[in-house]
């Protein structure tokens, strides 16, 4: 047992909060001894280099053997996991000794060592549940056996609740919307209720596995019933519902905060921020100083406390052009340093811009840039592929069948933003081989088959009037298309122009297309001008302005597409 | 550049969240920089239409737009502007 007294003193000593450490787990209090907890913050904090914030986020750290920590650390750090992973993941290393050992060879022997490097935590958890996991078959990602083990292991779910809900009518009905997170975090009851729910009758396109995995019916009904929804419904997506609560979006929404910088608050910020957090960023000397680094993503995502760090440090100083407002909101600047003092940065500095410092880590970076696969295709490593990629999942492109057959469709893009398992799915695909033309580098990098199958199951393509209108670029949009085509189908044939629209009515959006046809039937002219759709459905509404004088902004105010586009998006959904 | 609230919904009609949370903030202001050098002056339709490119690193898609120019010729800014179907010659690999 330690008193608060003693415990804010260590915590002086070392720079931590003692409010943060106690408000997160106030059993640190009953079973923390004061020598012990000096012991171990010593280690972290002086022999680590563990950042106080990392710390505090783990109380529980303080009260364990420090031999133990020790033990574990020496075994993770000769097995080459990456460091930063654990050092936020601290609780891993309170686990027993020989469980640690066991897991670890365990995971990395049937699942590979990049999953440990993903999902760190399951390391606490005893392989034995790992093994009950995939006795269950589930049909999902292989690496999503290891969320659901290390969920469970927190005391998430269980092994009844996941069977519960695998045994469920609503998994038969809507497979789409049980992931490895809606297994490891959702209780069936709760699923039910919401997808019984009026909320999801009527707004399908709320609701996610994320929603299903995070979010209560009540607080669902308390948002969407809210007066603040009413008003912003543009505010509230599926991530909205599925991470906010009414009563944070309310304070947000009545700050004077918000009524001064509207622009600095979206639907993400609501699902991530709380005021406290933002008021403490926008009173900040910091913001005043470059109000041009804080963007809504900062504030959603950073906090006050490391952008003063980063404002403040030397690397700043040296180097302000690396940072910006993604910076602030995604990177620490122990991880900054850490890139900028490498040897990789300084032999190729041209490959490291704010975004790299902004997603990459340094270890990630140098197995990246010592591999056998960027000595052999330097080209495919531009500084997009550091922020993304990693190194196993480019190994898997750059050694498969397909990269091999078709290596015109693999970019530094496709390395940077797919994985090899999308690209396999598409290229042994039915539709590949029916309509290879369809399929660029831009199609591998973006689309999923199954929206692409979707898409060119939609029985427009049969039509002789759209089947012209199949492009590569409609396909690497699939997924939205889905939805925007049947909108836009249906408009040009209540309008009678279906056998005349062409690909620039079908990169508008629906609300642009339905604003001008208006204007058009009001102002008498022909939609159709011999033969061809009138040409100022073609132009880009700068250039409309520019040229006629038309502005679309205000047509569109004036002739909203709102009701229809919504029910038509629910029929879709559905 | 600044998106406004009606800029925002048509950007949700024409592309998923996950494209649209994909969007690297000082990379496009590159692009849109580059597009305004240009002469580009509808490059914020561009991206409401054309997000998906938009999230080329910005020397990519330079250099994709140089190609463009050269496709379209010298009054490039008139043609792109007159007809949107046009940014489709960037898709090409």
């Amino acid at each position: 047992m330690i008193s608060e007294y003693n415990l804010k003193m260590l915590c002086e000593k070392y720079n931590i909060s003692v409010d943060k450490l106690v408000n997160k787990n106030n059993n640190i209090l009953n079973k923390g001894e004061f020598f012990e907890i000096d012991k171990t913050l010593n280690y972290l904090i002086n022999d680590l280099n563990i950042s106080p914030s990392n710390i505090e986020k783990c109380p529980s750290i303080l009260y364990s053997n420090v031999e133990n920590i020790r033990s574990n650390i020496e075994f993770l750090k000769k097995e080459h996991i990456s460091f930063i992973n654990i050092e936020t993941c601290l609780h891993v290393l309170n686990t027993e000794h020989e469980s640690l050992i066991g897991t670890y060879k365990y995971v990395v022997e049937n699942y590979g060592v990049e999953a440990l490097n993903k999902i760190t935590s399951v390391l606490s958890c005893p392989k034995h549940i790992i093994k009950d996991i995939e006795k269950l078959n589930l049909n999902i990602d292989k690496i999503g056996n290891l969320t659901i083990s290390s969920s469970i292991n927190f005391g998430h779910t269980n092994i009844e609740n996941i069977q519960k809900i695998l045994q469920s009518e609503e998994y038969k009905e809507h497979p789409e919307l049980f992931t490895s997170q809606t297994l490891a975090h959702a209780k069936i009851e709760d699923i039910q209720k919401i997808l019984q729910s009026q909320e999801y009758k009527d707004h399908p396109e709320l609701f996610t596995s994320q929603t299903l995995a995070h979010a209560k019916i009540e607080d669902i009904q308390k948002i969407l019933q809210s007066q603040e929804y009413k008003e912003h419904p543009e505010l509230f997506t599926s991530e909205t519902l599925a991470h906010a609560k009414i009563e944070d979006i309310q304070k947000m929404l009545h700050s004077q905060e918000y009524k001064e910088h509207p622009e600095l608050f979206t639907s993400t910020t609501l699902a991530y921020a709380n005021i406290e957090d933002i008021q403490k960023m926008l009173h900040s000397q910091e913001y005043k100083e470059h109000p041009e680094l804080f963007t809504s993503t900062t504030l959603a995502y950073a906090n006050i406390e490391d952008i003063q760090k980063m404002l403040h440090s030397q690397e700043y100083k040296d180097h302000p052009e690396l940072f910006t407002s993604t910076t602030l909101a995604n990177a620490k600047i122990e991880d900054i340093q850490k890139i900028l003092q490498s040897k990789e940065y300084h032999e190729h500095p041209e490959l490291f811009t704010s975004q790299t410092l902004a997603h990459a880590k340094i270890e990630d970076i140098q197995k990246m840039l010592h591999s056998q696969e960027y000595k052999e295709h330097p080209e495919l490593f531009t500084s997009e592929t550091l922020a993304h990629a990693n190194i196993a999942d480019i190994q898997k492109i750059l050694h498969s069948q397909e990269y091999k057959e078709h290596p015109e469709l693999f970019t530094s893009q496709t390395l940077a933003r797919a994985n090899i398992e999308d690209i396999q799915k598409i290229l042994q695909s039915k539709e590949y081989h029916e309509h290879p033309e369809l399929f660029t580098s831009q199609t591998l990098a973006h689309a999923k088959i199954e929206d692409i199958s979707k898409l060119l199951d939609m029985p427009y393509w049969k039509d002789g009037r759209y089947e012209k209108l199949l492009t590569s670029s409609i396909v690497a949009k699939a997924k939205v298309m889905i939805s925007k085509l049947p909108m836009l189908f249906k408009m040009a044939e209540e309008y009678e122009i279906s056998k005349y629209i062409n690909t620039s009515f079908l990169l508008f959006s629906p609300s642009k297309n339905y604003a001008l046809i208006n204007y058009l039937i009001e102002s008498n002219q022909p939609l159709v001008i011999e033969g061809k759709l009138n040409s100022v459905f073609a132009y880009q509404p700068g250039a409309l302005k520019s040229k006629y004088g038309i502005d679309v902004k205000e047509l569109i105010k004036k002739y909203p597409y709102k009701d229809d586009m919504e029910e038509i998006n629910k029929n879709v959904t559905r | 550049m600044l998106l406004d609230d009606l800029d925002i919904k048509l950007l949700k009609e024409n592309f998923d969240e996950e494209t649209i949370n994909s969007m690297d903030i000082d990379n496009i202001s590159k692009i849109y920089l580059y597009l305004k050098e240009n002469g580009i002056y509808y490059a914020k339709d561009l991206i409401i239409t054309s997000l998906d490119l938009f999230l080329l690193p910005s020397e990519k898609f330079i250099k994709q737009f140089e190609k463009l120019k050269i496709k379209l010729g010298k009054d490039y800014v008139n043609k792109l502007g007159e007809d949107a179907s046009l940014i489709e010659l960037m898709y090409e690999d």
